[in-house]
């Protein structure tokens, strides 16, 4: 029996299974357990606990925006509620399972044209079932000389990883997928098709101006849910004559004050790509003397921490600086980079790296040690996924060392509150993903079979999300289960943020169909049960 | 009701042993080929450095040699357990949607898989 919609009884679901196969075939309407079994979460924190997974009724496949507009028109005659997903990978954030149990997803994974790569404008136009991988290799095989951004897994889809504000690795004009957008298509939820951008003239193209004239409406496609979007365009970077990265390390722990200025600067003025903060004293691991000081009462002072480094002859923290463009431009870059840091970072040492020249061969991109910097997708970054798979929390705070201090200590305390280990360590940083903030990652391990430990990691989760709007910070990103937390608590104002989504979701989708809940955005039929 | 993973697992690890294969359908192998380069080889393939092809990796882990750690070199795996683990997925892998791997593809898949399998 599948989990049907709220309010809607098996006959009329029935019936609007029957229009869904005659607008786009039978076989392309999955509706067998075995087959909608196959787009529940697998890092869902609910396993085990078979009520409260998030689960499907059925699942739709189009393969045209025509197709799109089709089902959309159905679900709202019968009002059964759609999910969509685009290539449905989104890991660690609900994978490709609904907000709203019972609603039927609309899987793009077929709309997978690749309609336009300019390599003298620099921008893709591509539908939602493309890949990170698709959209590389095409550019690869027509040896186009532009660059995609991508994110650490290479199976997700330009779409779907922008519309939930996804992220990359090289310039900030790059890495934030949203950001680099540049117009979408989406049908809407009474099945009209709209275009946004230059895209809104009758003859106007995707890929150039993002804004056309008027308000900014493509924002409201992103972790919202206002309609289906089934092509976007965006910019991609032409591919630069040359790469270097080098490496700072700083001896004492305080010294990441000055050095993310600095780095805010580099980064701000357009001189590098995405920094990537370490420690050679922390990392992943955490060394056992640093572990013992931490564990005792009061945990560990600067000093002591210091005092440590030192004797173990490594630094405090470290960065590596990326840089794209001209061989001399970026090597002088680096210079530069060094010559600011030195003057005010006693102790600073800097590591050369290598210089890297484009074109690249398939076998020089395969050996790359951080290929996602170029924009090559890969998968390497599973090796960090638990047994099971785990849940992110990402807590958005502003660009400071203070912030990543705080962060230690705010988020670590639940950690070991919970029984979940001791958290953040001291020399945990931030990702630097989106250019403008600094995102805490807190990542919580899931288990298939031990529902307790689920329980806690799920209470931990909630307890990051309010200590976090304590201090000002909120997530960038929500796995379904917490949607709703995080946006309630984006509460300024009496909550008139969602207040806000709420009247435009009445407005644009009075029947509530398209992605209930996506958002933290409930329609008015479902909204008292979220109270 | 479904079997939970590790029961059904524990069942097919016992039988992947020297299971048989699906002969040579030369054109079915050249397609489960095509499959296995789409949605297999970004984890499963041959891994350019320690932190590359995490499937590889880990299958080393676990078999530590006794079988080959990459996917196109063994010889015993069962189409069963193929199309389980594909279904179902295990450890970090997630399952694949039909909308990704076509029950026509996973038959493509499994002959791919087993072309090497004695009779």
């Amino acid at each position: 029996m599948p989990t049907l919609p709220p309010g809607v009884n098996n006959q009329t679901f029935e019936t609007a299974l029957n229009e869904f196969r005659n607008a786009i075939g039978a076989e392309w309407v999955f509706t067998t357990d075995e087959d909608v079994d196959l787009y529940r979460d697998a890092y869902s924190p609910f396993w085990g606990e078979e009520d409260r997974m998030l689960k499907a009724s059925a699942a739709v496949a189009p393969i045209s925006t025509e197709e799109v507009q089709v089902i959309v028109r159905i679900a709202n005659q019968y009002q059964i509620p759609l999910y969509p997903i685009s290539t449905g990978k989104n890991l660690g954030y609900g994978g490709s399972a609904p907000n709203l149990s019972g609603s039927v997803i609309v899987d793009l994974k077929r709309m997978n044209q690749i309609i336009e790569v300019s390599e003298d404008k620099n921008y893709a136009v591509v539908e939602p079932g493309v890949s990170y991988f698709d959209l590389y290799n095409y550019i690869n095989e027509r040896g186009l000389k532009v660059w995609i951004d991508c994110p650490d897994p290479g199976w997700g889809s330009p779409v779907g990883n922008a519309l939930d504000r996804g992220v990359g690795y090289t310039y900030n004009r790059f890495r934030d997928h949203f950001g680099s957008s540049a117009g979408l298509e989406a049908v809407l939820p009474n099945g009209e098709v709209m275009r946004t951008g230059m895209g809104a003239l009758p003859n106007g193209e995707l890929g150039n101006y993002r804004y056309g004239f008027g308000p900014g409406i493509d924002g409201l496609f992103c972790q919202g849910n206002f309609g289906i979007v089934t092509k976007m365009a965006f910019h991609l970077l032409p591919e630069p004559e040359a790469y270097y990265s080098g490496q700072v390390i700083v001896p004492r722990r305080r010294d990441l004050g000055a050095l993310v200025n600095h780095v805010n600067n580099f980064e701000d003025l357009g001189l590098i790509g995405q920094p990537e903060y370490g420690s050679p004293a922390g990392g992943f691991g955490v060394n056992p003397e640093v572990q013992e000081l931490m564990s005792r009462p009061g945990g560990a002072t600067d000093d002591e921490l210091d005092a440590l480094s030192a004797r173990r002859g490594v630094g405090s923290w470290s960065v590596n600086l990326q840089f794209y463009g001209p061989e001399e431009s970026v090597l002088a870059n680096w210079a530069f980079a060094r010559r600011k840091i030195a003057e005010s970072i006693d102790g600073a040492q800097f590591e050369d790296g290598q210089l890297y020249r484009f074109p690249m061969s398939d076998e020089e991109k395969r050996t790359f040690p951080h290929r996602v910097a170029i924009g090559v997708p890969n998968m390497e970054i599973f090796r960090i996924v638990p047994q099971d798979g785990l849940l992110y929390f990402s807590a958005l705070t502003p660009r400071s060392a203070e912030a990543i201090f705080r962060g230690q200590q705010v988020f670590g305390e639940i950690y070991r509150e919970m029984g979940l280990g001791s958290g953040p360590n001291p020399y945990q940083g931030a990702a630097t993903w989106h250019p403008r903030a600094f995102i805490l990652i807190n990542g919580f391990s899931l288990s298939r079979t031990d529902t307790d430990h689920n329980a806690r990691v799920r209470e931990a989760f909630s307890m990051c999300i309010q200590a976090a709007a304590a201090e000002g910070w909120g997530e960038y990103r929500a796995p379904p289960a917490f949607a709703t937390e995080v946006m309630n608590a984006y509460s300024f104002n009496n909550n008139i943020l969602r207040r806000f989504c709420e009247e435009l979701k009445d407005g644009i989708d009075p029947n509530g169909i398209i992605a209930p809940g996506r958002g933290g955005i409930w329609p008015r039929y479902l909204r008292e049960d979220q109270a | 009701m479904r079997k939970s993973n590790a029961v059904l697992l524990a069942t097919l690890f016992s039988v992947c042993i020297s299971a048989p294969g699906y002969g040579q359908d030369r054109e079915l192998i050249g397609q489960g080929s095509q499959v296995f380069d789409t949605w297999c080889r970004a984890c499963h393939g041959e891994p350019a450095n320690p932190n590359d092809m995490i499937g590889t990796q880990r299958l080393q882990e676990r078999y530590q040699g006794v079988m080959p750690a990459k996917l196109e070199d063994r010889t015993n795996l069962a189409p069963i357990f193929i199309e389980t683990i594909v279904r179902s997925g295990i450890s970090l892998m997630p399952f694949f949607r039909k909308t990704e791997v076509s029950d026509v593809d996973l038959e493509a898949l499994k002959a791919y898989l087993t072309r090497n399998n004695p009779n």
